[in-house]
């Protein structure tokens, strides 16, 4: 089964870079608000955050969804068919680790898919300069 | 329109009037963006003479091209107007979140006119623009304005405000955001609060678009790779800026007790800094991460507020050290000029040139509680503090003799804490500087690393002299390091990743042209952008020439021609006044200027017919057309032609 991208807080410097490639990827355009690795930054609270979908086994986002927009693949990875989503949010309000992501522009959810079907694997992993972002298994 | 273009936001804070237009291709050829189009709207805008604290001042926030892209460590803006701190052309450049927050938002650039009635601040959304009052938010110092207004509006929106130095019109007020970074230089933060101008704050969703997302992932990753591979990038990225202290303390360089002293204490070395450092943070995109995080409640401290605020007031506790940083930065107050004035004043009354009368109390130098109630009694201009507040200027206080102690150039104390007698071409820098004493503007000390000559003749066109003594080939370095710096501050990218800022290796402006085309579908020659870097820098000296700066302004405070650095390895040097004449005639023949250093007048001609393009010309809308128009409120809706052919209303809507 699919497991998670797994983030490494201490080591987050919170420069954003996965949320902007991570939207460049998913939108077209660099919006890191609506990405589906979204980092929550608060220099006065010391707070380097990224925050994205844990891929869980039984996904509340894809109970939830009216549209049967989200979908699990056999392979465990929660997946978004954005045409279908209408924006209605209840998956954004159903996740429990706030990992659905509002993009207000397009009126669609976003979340991480771990790059479905891409051959290179998750962009924001790839991009992250301190590693911390990795793949399952990895340091 | 190039792909990601923003809009240009005309604000007249007297009036309550709000125009948007969008900058001609034209000028954008010609200026880029960040600080060249800032200075192409100052020299428009800009009255000659006018007081810098009055509403008659231009003050311009404007975003690099790439600001706010995946092109690495894309995060910075500059923030420009008259400086009050100078009285010449002041800018500032500045990190963090709110440039790229600011693009993301629609907008590249921020022209605010006038004086508002009472506290304002901006709120700019996507594309809209609003001003609102800020009464509840004047009075408090940076942090805490900044925790309101996140309280009040939401945690994913960015900020630019001032403290309350910057309310109190204090002449080296910052403009902040975050906890750290600063539009340190110039007194930007006197600007705002002259303009009752709290705050701008910016929540963008809409987002960039870009020309060419494949190749602009794949170079970004090519960038992003050699870069990590770079020894600075990797040393800046362990133990920031601090690393600098160590180099120039072991050269004896080192700004120690006003420049009286030229080597410190070792206690400020980055490895002790390093001990109070929780986490290495970044700006936007940056895949340096410069910043620390520090045990005691703030950021920093960067090498030039250790070093002046500490060896330069003779404090060598770590800890106090990191205290007044924190201190500083919350007040919105310029390390650089602070930790400059105040040592100056400390020698001033050792020496019996200022007495208690004037002070109020003894001064000397390794007191940190003295250091702090004066940094404290600056921001709130009281006693001696109010004096100090006006920066250079507190010498009409304090007597003509005292301009001899003052360690600053056209007005503006020097902001790194090297004392540049020993290394000739950082001293040149530093008198060249448009915005008057400054490394990031120039920093030419690639010298100091003893280069083989084929790699300073890849560099500079020719091989050049690595004896850093002397006075022989130094103008070249500066024209080439300032033309550099020009590029990075209209591109919106880091110095730090940039060629030849403390490496020989790391970005240049060939990179800086693919990333400017794959991001925006411009195209440019490295040729070009170095033809685009001394225009601007034409364009600062008329700007400067017109506020009445002339070759004699182009110079060294007098320690550094007249006194021998007395410490260490540096012992015995200082500038010589006549190689100095020397090397500045060279820098002018460089430049094209006469040897008065003024531009040439195809060159004045040029920058003339530019000049006379209208600011709106895209909205159909001149200059003097948006001053007389009367807006009913925020909410105009007011259509204006784009380039694309479309009306566009007020609120940015297409219609």
């Amino acid at each position: 089964m699919a497991k998670p991208i797994k983030v490494n807080v201490e080591k987050c410097i919170g420069c954003k870079s996965c949320s902007l490639v991570c939207s460049l990827t998913k939108t077209g355009s660099i919006r890191p608000k609506a990405a589906g690795v979204v980092v929550h930054i608060d220099q006065f609270k010391k707070e380097e955050k990224p925050i994205l979908c844990r891929q869980c086994k039984k996904p509340k986002c894809v109970e939830v969804c009216p549209t049967g927009s989200l979908t699990q693949t056999e392979d465990g990875v929660v997946i978004l068919d954005k045409s279908k989503c209408t924006g209605c949010w209840a998956c954004v309000d159903a996740c429990p680790f706030g990992a659905m992501h509002r993009d207000p522009i397009d009126k669609a959810a976003v979340k991480c898919d771990l790059c479905y079907g891409s051959s290179d694997g998750p962009r924001c992993v790839s991009i992250c300069p301190v590693q911390a972002l990795t793949l399952p298994g990895e340091a | 329109m190039f792909t990601s273009q923003g809009k240009l936001a005309i604000v007249n804070l007297s009036s309550g009037e709000v125009q948007f237009t969008y900058t001609p291709q034209k000028l954008v050829d010609k200026y880029l963006g960040g600080r060249g189009l800032n200075m192409y709207y100052l020299h428009k805008l800009l009255k000659p003479g006018v007081d810098p604290l009055s509403p008659d001042n231009v003050l311009i926030f404007g975003a690099g091209m790439l600001t706010g892209t995946l092109a690495p460590n894309s995060g910075r803006i500059n923030i420009t107007a008259k400086s009050p701190e100078s009285g010449i052309l002041g800018d500032a450049n500045i990190g963090g979140f709110f440039g790229a927050e600011m693009r993301l938002a629609g907008f590249d650039r921020l022209i605010i006119l006038g004086k508002a009635s009472s506290p304002v601040y901006l709120y700019l959304e996507d594309g809209t623009l609003e001003i609102r009052p800020a009464d509840q938010y004047w009075g408090y110092n940076v942090n805490d304005t900044q925790k309101r207004l996140r309280h009040d509006l939401g945690e994913d929106i960015q900020t630019a405000c001032i403290g309350r130095s910057g309310e109190k019109m204090v002449r080296m007020a910052c403009v902040m955001t975050g906890l750290k970074n600063a539009a340190g230089r110039g007194g930007m933060g006197a600007v705002m609060g002259s303009k009752n101008l709290k705050a701008v704050v910016v929540r963008g969703n809409q987002g960039l678009q870009v020309h060419d997302a494949a190749g602009l992932y794949k170079t970004r990753q090519e960038l992003q790779q050699y870069l990590l591979k770079s020894k600075v990038c990797q040393t800046l990225g362990k133990v920031g800026t601090p690393l600098l202290y160590e180099n120039s303390n072991n050269l004896g360089a080192m700004r120690t007790n006003n420049s009286q002293h030229n080597s410190f204490a070792e206690s400020l070395n980055a490895g002790e800094v390093e001990k109070f450092a929780e986490k290495m943070l970044s700006c936007y995109n940056c895949v340096v991460h410069c910043r620390h995080r520090n045990k005691l409640g703030g950021e920093g401290p960067d090498y030039s507020t250790l070093a002046l605020l500490g060896a330069n007031c003779g404090i060598a506790d770590t800890a106090q050290v990191i205290e007044l940083n924190n201190l500083v930065n919350d007040l919105g107050l310029d390390s650089s000029s602070t930790g400059t004035v105040i040592p100056w004043a400390i020698e001033l009354y050792e020496r019996g040139i200022i007495g208690d009368k004037l002070t109020g109390q003894p001064l000397e130098f390794g007191n940190f509680e003295l250091v702090k109630s004066l940094i404290l009694d600056i921001a709130e201009r009281r006693g001696l503090g109010n004096l100090l507040a006006e920066s250079s200027q507190a010498a009409r206080f304090f007597g003509e003799e005292s301009k001899d102690y003052l360690i600053a150039v056209k007005g503006l104390p020097q902001s790194d804490p090297h004392d540049v007698r020993y290394i000739k071409s950082f001293a040149l820098g530093i008198a060249t500087s448009s915005r008057g004493a400054d490394h990031l503007r120039s920093r030419p000390t690639l010298d100091i690393l003893g280069l083989p000559a084929e790699v300073t003749k890849k560099i500079y066109g020719s091989p050049i002299s690595t004896d850093v003594t002397t006075y022989e080939d130094k103008e070249k370095m500066v024209y080439y390091h300032e033309n550099m710096y020009v590029i990075t501050d209209c591109l919106g990218i880091c110095k730090f990743i940039c060629h030849s800022f403390n490496s020989p290796n790391l970005l240049n402006d060939e990179h800086f042209a693919t990333l400017v085309k794959e991001t925006t579908g411009l195209k440019f020659t490295p040729a070009e952008l170095k033809e685009i870097a001394k225009r601007i820098i034409d364009l600062e000296r008329i700007i400067n020439m017109r506020e009445g700066v002339t070759r004699a302004d182009d110079t060294l405070p007098k320690r550094y021609f007249d006194d021998e650095m007395p410490d260490g390895k540096t012992r015995g040097h200082k500038i010589d006044r006549q190689e100095f004449a020397k090397m500045l005639s060279l820098y002018y023949q460089l430049r094209n200027w006469d040897q008065d250093g003024k531009p040439s007048t195809v060159r004045t001609a040029e920058l003339e017919e530019l000049a006379a393009v209208e600011l709106a010309e895209t909205a159909g809308v001149s200059v003097k057309e948006l001053a007389a128009i009367e807006l009913e409120g925020m909410a105009s809706a007011k259509l204006k032609k784009r380039n694309d052919g479309k009306l566009e209303t007020a609120e940015g809507g297409v219609a």
